[in-house]
């Protein structure tokens, strides 16, 4: 419940910010549009199982402002490597998933390929393809701090002791 | 001069250094497409202007921006962009390495065999 | 400074055109594809701050969906059947019974 009532008022913030007009008309389209997006989002099943999203928002928030400095970083090292491409060491490495639930290892990919440097190429149940640019991102990967990271929000997602 | 000046000039001058920033990420990615060996290199360069770029160029342009609304819409973009960009780029990726294209590894050795468990 | 910003998109534009032109490889194609889509978009908000006109921004927005879905569309189009089919396996093993 508490995740549809989250759900809902993302789609309406989205809908005010998105129009900027506050008239009596809009604000009856936005309550009926919410409405409709809600009821088929329900009969389509698409809203994942997440039964304490209010848990994990603060982690969430702050994993969000630790990744964009990894992605500061990561971005220094690529730059440095395309301005000087001998330097370049291609790697690949298979990294284990260990988040439980596709969420968590989908926010997991994604951050691997949204830090510039480490791409994610298949992901496979528990394990995750990455291509690194350079041999210290995938060691660094390797190393597990960003997937221990994600464990720990997935875990406060689905309600699982980590 | 008063306070409020100094202020709005001080914010000029941080979105213009961001912009700067940006624009300079995205002229170093387009470089990387030509400097780096192979798609799946080319691939983390593409990763610079998508990150770099975009979030230099937007978050520039949020702190420039005249109202609440304009900068939060900005904000709306940059969320779809880094929500949509790494996803596009695992998605060429792993359609790539499955339709057989194997990326040129340091040491000329092959792709990792998935580990068993 | 803000034209500055444009002339830099731009030139990227430029850089990564040639680069989808060139190949070698089909998925450097539609790599640089979508870089020209990301960069459309930024270049869209720029322009728009460029001449006062802030309502291109719910066209980059726009852009910014239509760019995923174009990207993979193509993707699914042009590598075929046989990668569609194995896409369709789980992604997780099979619960025990």
């Amino acid at each position: 419940m508490t995740q549809r009532l989250l759900f809902a008022s993302v789609l309406a913030a989205l809908w005010l910010v998105l129009s900027g007009h506050f008239s009596p008309f809009l604000i009856t389209t936005l309550i009926l549009s919410v409405f409709a997006v809600m009821a088929l989002i329900i009969h389509l099943g698409l809203l994942g199982q997440a039964p304490r999203p209010l848990a994990a928002l603060g982690p969430l928030l702050r994993y969000w402002a630790w990744l964009a400095l990894e992605m500061a970083k990561a971005n220094g090292a690529v730059i440095r490597a395309v301005l000087q491409p001998s330097r370049i060491s291609p790697t690949m490495i298979w990294v284990r998933a260990d988040q439980e639930s596709e969420l968590g290892r989908a926010l997991f990919a994604n951050s691997i390929t949204l830090t510039p440097g480490t791409i994610t190429v298949l992901v496979e149940y528990h394990h995750i393809l990455v291509h690194a640019l350079e041999r210290d991102g995938a060691t660094d990967l390797a190393g597990g701090r960003m997937g221990r990271r994600c464990a720990r929000i997935d875990a406060l997602l689905t309600g699982r002791t980590p | 001069m008063t306070t409020l000046d100094y202020l709005e000039l001080i914010r000029m001058w941080a979105g213009w250094a961001l912009l700067a920033v940006g624009s300079g990420a995205l002229v170093i990615g387009a470089m990387g497409l030509f400097r780096l060996p192979d798609f799946y290199t080319r691939a983390h360069a593409a990763g610079v202007t998508d990150t770099g770029g975009a979030i230099g160029v937007l978050s520039g342009l949020i702190i420039l921006s005249p109202s609440a609304l304009v900068a939060a819409k900005l904000a709306v973009v940059l969320a779809v962009l880094l929500f949509a960009s790494p996803t596009a780029c695992h998605a060429l990726a792993r359609a790539a390495f499955r339709s057989g294209l194997r990326p040129q590894l340091d040491g000329n050795v092959p792709p990792p065999a998935r580990p068993l468990d | 400074m803000i034209v500055a910003a444009a002339a830099a998109l731009l030139a990227t534009f430029l850089v990564a055109l040639a680069r989808a032109l060139s190949g070698p490889t089909l998925f450097d194609r539609v790599l640089s594809l979508n870089l020209i889509g990301t960069k459309i978009i930024l270049l869209i908000a720029v322009l728009g701050f460029a001449t006062d006109r802030y309502d291109f921004i719910d066209i980059a927005l726009t852009y910014g969906v239509l760019n995923l879905i174009g990207t993979i569309a193509v993707l699914r189009y042009l590598v075929g059947e046989r990668e569609q089919a194995e896409s369709e396996r789980p992604s997780s093993p099979p619960e025990a019974p």
